[in-house]
């Protein structure tokens, strides 16, 4: 086995007529193995000559590649190199008309004779071998399609990849392997190469253009410039621990349960660094209910054996919360939970059918990790119920497809594993994609200004502004101390964990002081509120009906009807306690949730919601606003409004509106359904007063400006900001049809959304 | 410049010179007796039809024979010609002239030649395609292997097998419905060039047709005639069929 790849003073230039371009200028790197190194740079580098000349199919004017010691100065001929240099090529590299079996059989036509490439005959081992590969690499029952017109792209690449892997080379190259791949396939491609390198311990070194990937799979990257290559250093963040887990849920609860816990038990515990909640899982074929459920795209399913257990490892991890640095650091009590646990996935059919079931995204990547543990020892054929437990390499990050926030933002998370290599952790999920970003401070909040957040992940992660809760926590806290009376905080889309994380809160409260909280859970567009004071918190009124609620895999109509239950219940409370105002918000807001569930729903469905939820609808309407109603109705006619989440339903709050524009004093004109539909963004706070919306009568035609006297200077609404994020396409908006208006605006704040109740004191009354 | 406008000036302004310098503007009459002629191939005398079919089997036969053997040596010589292999260039250069010199010698010579060497009969027209359809294919084979890609061969290289054998097969095996494409053109046309060797004694339905030709059987002659369409016809369909089962 070759131990290392040794390139000193490579030097190469291509003459034309009237110019020389140097390709390499006395180039020197060693390369391990088993190491991936990722090879960047700017087109026309001269990456993929790297590559030609260590594989011999190019010749360097200067210097040597040498892949053993007793390589000679002029470096190895073509006979020493061949065979031990895989080659993995951005046009794949198979040979059209050929059968994908006899393309991956061609990868041992080294050690064969001639005649059987001649041939194409290949002994009854190679072809065993060829197919048991194949089946490896998911192209079971492909092997006697032709690789030109029968395979995928991605199957292609993955043949190419099994003709290497017959090969058995020491050095892998592979030469922008998933530029001519679709996002999924490319992954895929990365997990199955990332994991040949390193378990099988060859020298890898892959040309890629995507850094992000780079970063991702690379075990260092180097950057290939003006033909020199120069080692890239990553950059990555310490986290205190790293997140495990199945699911929002989990987490969240996980996150106020374990908090102090953590601190208490880990001297080291950094307060700076972004905290992070372990939960070991020993298989990573068992990925919480939530994560499950978002990943099958959240269809209908009952009685999801990952769910059941996914509900169990939660009521498990609750009891013993106490000792949670001893559940961290051993596996052995969870083992034997899962054990116990078995017969509920057993009562399933095999893993296997559900995976394909519930996981199809995750087959790519999980499935083939644990392929290549089992092919390191093989023999070890329980691995799928066995203790393979999959070491997981600085920069890898699993599984963040199609999870609810995971999706957008942990992807672009590096790093976030970087211990878990050594502490052999099985990664299956985290969802806590939006909290890890750190963005908070961007924001550069002052006390008392009020922020505005738009609850879309998407959206969020495209802004790039998303906050961690717990540094809110701290920024509320720190308000608290201040001495304000009541900080409220609408948390669009990161509304559960910071919810949860709330109830820390709870003792520093002075008498009299109040922390209340409205928010939309990004994963289940779940509305929740909380309240808290010295003496009460009632966001564990609301965490009654969170596991319902949030509950993915109920149906569509089971959780409007849970959701509805829960409105009812909260709106009775809330008016037993004499609250009004803030809960036709929440009417307002709930009715975008429900006109999406119900547009969403199919018929079958239908039928359901017809029967249990109309009744329970109906009962709702009592708690809202007429008047309310019928300026939607009239902005909906008008084409004004479109109820969906994230947007308008935060504009209208009660028999108030308030309306954001952030002003210098400037007069500034804006048409009704740019005002409403970008409300998000900018802070006003026009408020009219009494039971005739200002904006009522108005229902301009489209485009029609309608001009709102912003003559105020600020807004002064005490101690309300909202967490999230703002929107792009609110962005956008904002620069197109606010112009310069509002550039000194934005730095005062960003918007507006109001609406708890009305302020007690110190609201603007904003002159028309 | 519009599309075929050069074509147009071209023929334009050539067609009359060359139907000039041709002669063949003053040639524009017919015989007296041409009518006369036409009315001895009319009916067709079918007694001969057998014999006109096996002969045209033999011509068949004659054309595979002519290019089957050319066709496996040109695919090496076209492969070396091609040079894949960054060889030095004068064993390529060797190839290339040589073929080259070969495919100038008209066919009608290179016939006669043999007819001299062997006597008549099917031996000099088959050796004579055979010389003639080597240097042809070489050529055709070779530009096919240079227009190759040549990334699969790379790949295949890249495991360790045989430089040679890894070029041939792995380039035969891209580009097979293309050689044998090539390969039946060149069979169509060996059809056609052994027909034309009969005149001058190489057997097959060629040779018939002159020979009843020139004992004024013209009602023979027409049958021939038919047989040859009908067999060029037979061979193009078969021929569709085959690259189409190769595919």
């Amino acid at each position: 086995m070759i131990s290392s790849l040794q390139v000193k003073d490579l030097s190469l230039s291509f003459h034309s007529k009237d110019k020389t371009t140097v390709i390499f200028d006395q180039l020197s790197a060693e390369f391990k193995a088993g190491e991936l190194t990722a090879i960047v740079g700017p087109s026309g580098a001269g990456k993929s000559t790297l590559l030609r000349v260590i594989s011999g199919f190019q010749r360097p004017q200067n210097g040597t590649v040498q892949i053993r010691p007793s390589d000679g100065v002029s470096g190895p001929s073509r006979e020493i190199r061949k065979g031990e240099c895989g080659f993995i090529f951005q046009d794949f590299g198979v040979v059209p008309r050929m059968t994908a079996l006899e393309t991956v059989c061609s990868g041992a036509l080294g050690r064969l004779h001639w005649s059987c490439g001649l041939l194409g005959l290949y002994p009854r081992a190679i072809q065993e071998h060829a197919k048991s590969i194949l089946n490896d690499l998911g192209l079971k029952g492909k092997e006697a399609s032709r690789v030109d017109i029968h395979l995928s792209g991605g199957e292609k690449q993955r043949t190419a990849i099994g003709r290497t892997l017959m090969q058995e080379p020491s050095i892998l190259l592979a030469d922008e392997p998933i530029a001519n791949l679709d996002h999924a396939a490319a992954i895929n491609v990365m997990d199955i190469l990332q994991s040949v390198v390193l378990s099988r311990g060859l020298i890898g070194l892959v040309v890629l253009h995507d850094l992000e990937i780079a970063r991702q799979y690379a075990s260092r990257i180097m950057v290939l410039k003006e033909g020199r290559l120069t080692e890239a250093h990553l950059e990555r963040k310490k986290y205190n621990l790293v997140i495990v887990g199945g699911g929002v849920g989990a987490i969240s609860t996980l996150h106020h349960v374990t908090r102090p816990l953590t601190e208490a038990a880990f001297p080291g515990f950094d307060r700076q660094s972004p905290f992070k909640i372990a939960l070991v899982e020993r298989n990573l074929d068992h990925i919480g209910g939530g994560t499950a459920f978002s990943l099958a795209g959240g269809k209908g399913l009952f009685n999801n054996p990952y769910r059941l257990l996914h509900e169990r490892l939660r009521e498990w991890i609750w009891t013993r919360r106490e000792s949670i640095s001893s559940l961290l650091a051993e596996t052995d009590g969870f083992s034997a939970w899962l054990d116990a646990n078995k017969p509920v996935l057993e009562s399933a059919g095999s893993e296997e059918d559900l995976a394909e079931v519930y996981f199809p995204r995750i087959l790519g990547g999980l499935w083939l990790r644990n392929m290549a543990a089992e092919s390191l020892d093989q023999g070890a054929a329980e691995h799928r119920h066995g203790s393979v437990s999959v070491d997981l390499f600085e920069g890898e990050v699993d599984l963040v497809e199609k999870g609810g926030s995971g999706r957008f933002n942990v992807a672009p998370v590096n790093g976030l594993t970087g211990m878990a290599g050594q502490n052999r952790w099985s990664l299956f999920n985290f969802e806590l994609g939006p909290f890890i970003r750190g963005a908070w401070q961007d924001l550069q909040l002052e006390a008392d200004q009020v922020v505005v957040a738009n609850g879309e992940t998407e959206r969020t992660a495209q802004a790039g502004m998303v906050s961690l809760p717990w540094e809110l926590r701290d920024d509320v806290l720190r308000r608290l101390k201040k001495g304000a009376e009541c900080v409220r905080v609408i948390s669009l889309g990161t509304g559960s964990i910071f919810l949860e994380s709330l109830w820390e809160l709870q003792t520093v409260l002075r008498d009299g002081q109040k922390v209340q909280m409205v928010g939309l859970s990004s994963t289940g567009q779940v509305p929740m509120r909380g309240e808290l004071s010295r003496h009460y918190c009632n966001s564990r009124y609301q965490l009654k009906h969170f596991n319902q609620i949030l509950s993915a895999s109920l149906s569509p109509a089971l959780r409007l009807q849970n959701l509805l239950n829960w409105l009812v219940e909260e709106y009775e409370a809330a008016e037993a306690e004499g609250y009004s105002r803030y809960d036709v918000w929440t009417t307002v807001l709930e009715s975008a949730v429900l006109n999406e569930f119900v547009e969403s729903l199919d018929p079958h469905h239908r039928t359901d919601y017809d029967l249990y939820c109309k009744p329970k609808l109906r009962e709702l309407t009592r708690f809202t606003n007429p008047a309310l109603v019928d300026l939607c109705a009239e902005l909906q006619a008008a084409g004004r409004v479109s109820l969906r989440s994230g947007g308008v339903k935060s504009v209208l709050f009660g028999d108030e509106i308030h309306l954001g524009v952030v002003s210098d004093g400037r007069e500034i004109s804006l048409s009704a359904d740019v005002l409403i539909g970008s409300l998000p963004k900018h802070l006003l706070s026009v408020k009219a007063t009494g039971h005739t919306p200002r904006l009522s009568g108005v229902a301009p035609a489209k485009n029609q400006k309608v001009v709102v006297d912003a003559s105020y200077q600020s807004v002064d609404t005490p101690n309300l900001f909202v967490i999230g994020a703002r929107s792009s396409r609110h962005n956008s908006c904002r620069e197109t049809q606010f112009g310069a208006a509002f550039r000194s605006g934005e730095e005062v704040a960003t918007s507006i959304l109001t609406g708890l109740s009305a302020p007690e004191a110190g609201g603007a009354e904003i002159a028309h | 410049m519009k599309p075929f406008s050069g074509l147009l000036v071209f023929s334009c302004v050539l067609i009359p010179l060359a139907a000039v310098v041709s002669g063949a503007v003053f040639d524009l009459r017919m015989s007296d007796g041409s009518v006369d002629f036409f009315r001895q191939w009319w009916p067709p005398d079918t007694t001969h039809l057998g014999v006109a079919v096996e002969e045209s089997a033999k011509t068949v036969a004659i054309a595979y024979l002519g290019t089957i053997f050319s066709a496996w040596l040109a695919v090496p010589l076209g492969l070396v010609m091609a040079n894949p292999f960054g060889l030095r260039p004068w064993l390529p250069l060797a190839i290339r002239s040589s073929i080259t010199a070969l495919r100038t010698i008209p066919e009608l010579v290179l016939a006669l030649v043999f007819i001299v060497l062997c006597g008549l009969g099917a031996m000099p027209a088959i050796l004579t395609l055979c010389v003639h359809n080597l240097a042809v294919m070489t050529k055709l084979f070779s530009e096919k292997f240079e227009a190759c890609d040549e990334r699969p061969s790379e790949a295949i290289l890249i495991t360790g097998s045989n430089v040679f054998v890894t070029h041939l097969f792995v380039k035969v095996r891209q580009l097979e419905p293309i050689l044998l494409s090539d390969y039946f053109y060149r069979l169509e046309v060996g059809i056609r060039t052994s027909l034309l060797l009969g005149v001058v004694g190489g057997g097959g339905v060629g040779q018939l047709l002159v020979n009843h030709f020139k004992s004024f059987q013209y009602r023979l002659v027409v049958v021939d005639v038919a047989v040859i369409c009908v067999l060029i016809v037979v061979l193009e369909v078969a021929g569709i069929c085959i690259r189409r089962a190769v595919r």
